[in-house]
């Protein structure tokens, strides 16, 4: 349990074995409990929903680059959180209804305008996914210059950072999370169908359009549990499901799976690295994730061009 | 039975157009391009809307069918298909499984008897391991069919099996599904372009043109010189085949 707060593994040990409740004076207890735990689990439950929702959706879209990131579904995600951020504040869910329904109109709107007959334009997802980011950024943008008084908080929340989140909206963003995650292990098998492309899958008895649907609502759900608590930490399910699909294969039962496993572990590395890395301050995670996944990114667009 | 009543589609099969495919036929669809044989087997697939008629399958309505259910009881493969990575032709066999397996089954479907039997059949045993995207032609085609027999189905729909491919993958694959029809009794509707593989392959024939069914029966009540010409337009003329004595046609050439 490391951080700028130096706990020796046995005070940690001693905390964990006295329980969250324990009437310990000893502010190491307290910096573990109401710290460095949720901290932790937050980063778990984050990393990892990103990461099957980058497997699930670059299983659909039979794509190395999509991520929610890049089809501008976390954008959408981004803007209704900050929408509802503006209008109601932190009460009542709000942020994460707000993401959930900003991510949903993003995808819905990706399937609209790349669908053509006999299935999606694979060709136009990246670039309408890129617009779509692009619009719901700008929305964002506009969200905060209307919202004076909390473009301050907006901006630090938007900056992406899992540190922010206590027990109370763990246990939210954990239902979300098992909410997105269950339904998309469950499609596994599908989405391997889907990559012989529609028509055969749906000559496989895939019922194609409520898949994507299904997949769409998931991934939006996870996506939407990570933006609203955490603001835009991207990459993650970009670079994971990558390297997972590089070490195990395509076999999308074992790689949604090991993604989960990845991406928490990832994001519990980049949110180190960021508490780290400067003795005074901390880094947002998403800068550190941005600086690993963005090179990353250009070496995958590099590399396909090649192969193309 | 599958069964395709006054079916009209816009733009190809626009005059309506009925048949019946009887259980343990292995029927060919013929004739030149445009005429609507992949039209008619893209709408029995459902990719193509039409615009009146029905099209059923063991007297079940195919439009409010489930697809898993169709899938259960017939095999479809395409013209094209995209090759994914990473795939081996084991798993890519196991994929047929795919409508009789459960939602969400850690039961590897590769053990399964009926992949280890649809992969021997099409003659992949060797080459299991394979990643898909490294087979030719001709064995990527057979991997498609033992998908399609993984799927155990009665009926079997192809679309164009044997384009791209040579004179000998041709003939291999087209034996091939001769021997499903006749050991295993799955029923074959296939489209076909080679005119001498359909009359050597297959009991039965359709013929289209224009979008209407021109004729329908066995070989040699269909595939006559007379219908041959009228429907592709250049003059034929007929032999017989010296060892199985079926008949083969040599196009005249034009003048």
């Amino acid at each position: 349990m490391t951080g700028a707060s130096g706990l020796s593994v046995a005070e940690v040990w001693q905390s964990l074995m006295a329980g969250p409740t324990a009437e310990n004076q000893d502010p190491g207890h307290s910096i573990l409990w109401s710290i460095r735990l949720p901290r932790l689990c937050t980063a778990l439950i984050v990393g990892s929903g990103l990461a099957i929702a980058g497997a699930a959706l670059q299983g659909l879209f039979r794509n190395p680059l999509a991520d929610p990131y890049v089809l501008g579904i976390a954008s959408g995600g981004a803007f209704g959180a900050a929408l509802a951020m503006w209008l109601v504040g932190h009460i009542a869910f709000g942020p994460t209804m707000g993401s959930f329904l900003g991510a949903i109109l993003a995808g819905l709107l990706l399937l609209t305008i790349t669908k053509k007959q006999g299935g999606l334009d694979l060709y136009a997802v990246l670039l309408a996914g890129v617009a779509i980011g692009l619009l719901f950024s700008a929305l964002l943008s506009f969200v905060l210059v209307l919202a004076e008084n909390r473009a301050g908080d907006i901006l630090v929340w938007l900056l992406g950072s899992v540190g922010h989140t206590d027990w109370h909206q763990l246990g939210a963003m954990s239902t979300l999370f098992v909410l997105g995650m269950i339904p998309l292990l469950l499609l596994s098998r599908t989405l391997d169908t889907i990559q012989l492309g529609e028509n055969t899958a749906r000559g496989l008895g895939v019922d194609v359009d409520r898949v994507k649907l299904v997949i769409l609502l998931c991934t939006s759900l996870l996506v939407a549990s990570a933006v609203a608590y955490c603001g835009l930490i991207g990459f993650v399910g970009l670079v994971v499901p990558h390297c997972v699909r590089l070490l195990i294969g395509p076999d999308h039962r074992r790689l949604l799976i090991l993604s989960g496993f990845g991406g928490a572990l990832l994001l519990v590395g980049a949110d180190l690295v960021a508490r780290l890395i400067m003795a005074d301050r901390e880094m947002p995670v998403g800068v550190v994730t941005a600086l690993v996944g963005g090179p990353f990114f250009l070496f995958l667009l590099g590399r396909g061009r090649r192969h193309a | 039975m599958l069964r395709i009543s006054n079916i009209q589609t816009p733009f190809c099969l626009e005059k309506g157009l009925s048949l019946e495919i009887h259980q343990g036929e292995s029927v060919a669809l013929i004739g030149p391009n445009g005429a609507g044989k992949s039209t008619l087997i893209r709408t029995i697939l459902g990719l193509n809307p039409y615009s009146a008629g029905e099209i059923s399958l063991l007297e079940q309505d195919l439009k409010t069918a489930p697809p898993r259910w169709i899938a259960q009881r017939m095999a479809v493969v395409h013209q094209h298909e995209e090759r994914p990575t990473g795939f081996t032709v084991e798993q890519l066999v196991a994929m047929g499984r795919y409508p009789h397996e459960k939602l969400f089954s850690f039961a590897d479907p590769q053990i399964q008897p009926a992949v280890e039997h649809a992969i021997s059949v099409v003659e992949l045993t060797s080459l299991r391991l394979r990643d898909g995207q490294t087979l030719s032609g001709g064995e990527y085609q057979r991997m498609r069919i033992g998908r399609a027999l993984a799927q155990e189905p009665q009926f079997l729909i192809l679309d164009e099996p044997l384009a791209h491919l040579d004179i000998g993958n041709a003939h291999q694959i087209a034996s091939m599904i001769r021997t499903l029809n006749m050991n295993q009794g799955i029923t074959i509707l296939a489209a076909i372009h080679d005119l001498n593989i359909a009359a050597q392959y297959f009991d039965r024939v359709i013929l289209l043109s224009h979008g209407h069914l021109w004729a329908d029966g066995p070989v040699d009540t269909v595939m006559t010189t007379e219908n041959l010409e009228k429907t592709f337009n250049i003059p034929f003329a007929m032999a017989s085949h010296p060892t199985t004595a079926r008949r083969q046609f040599f196009a005249m050439p034009c003048k």
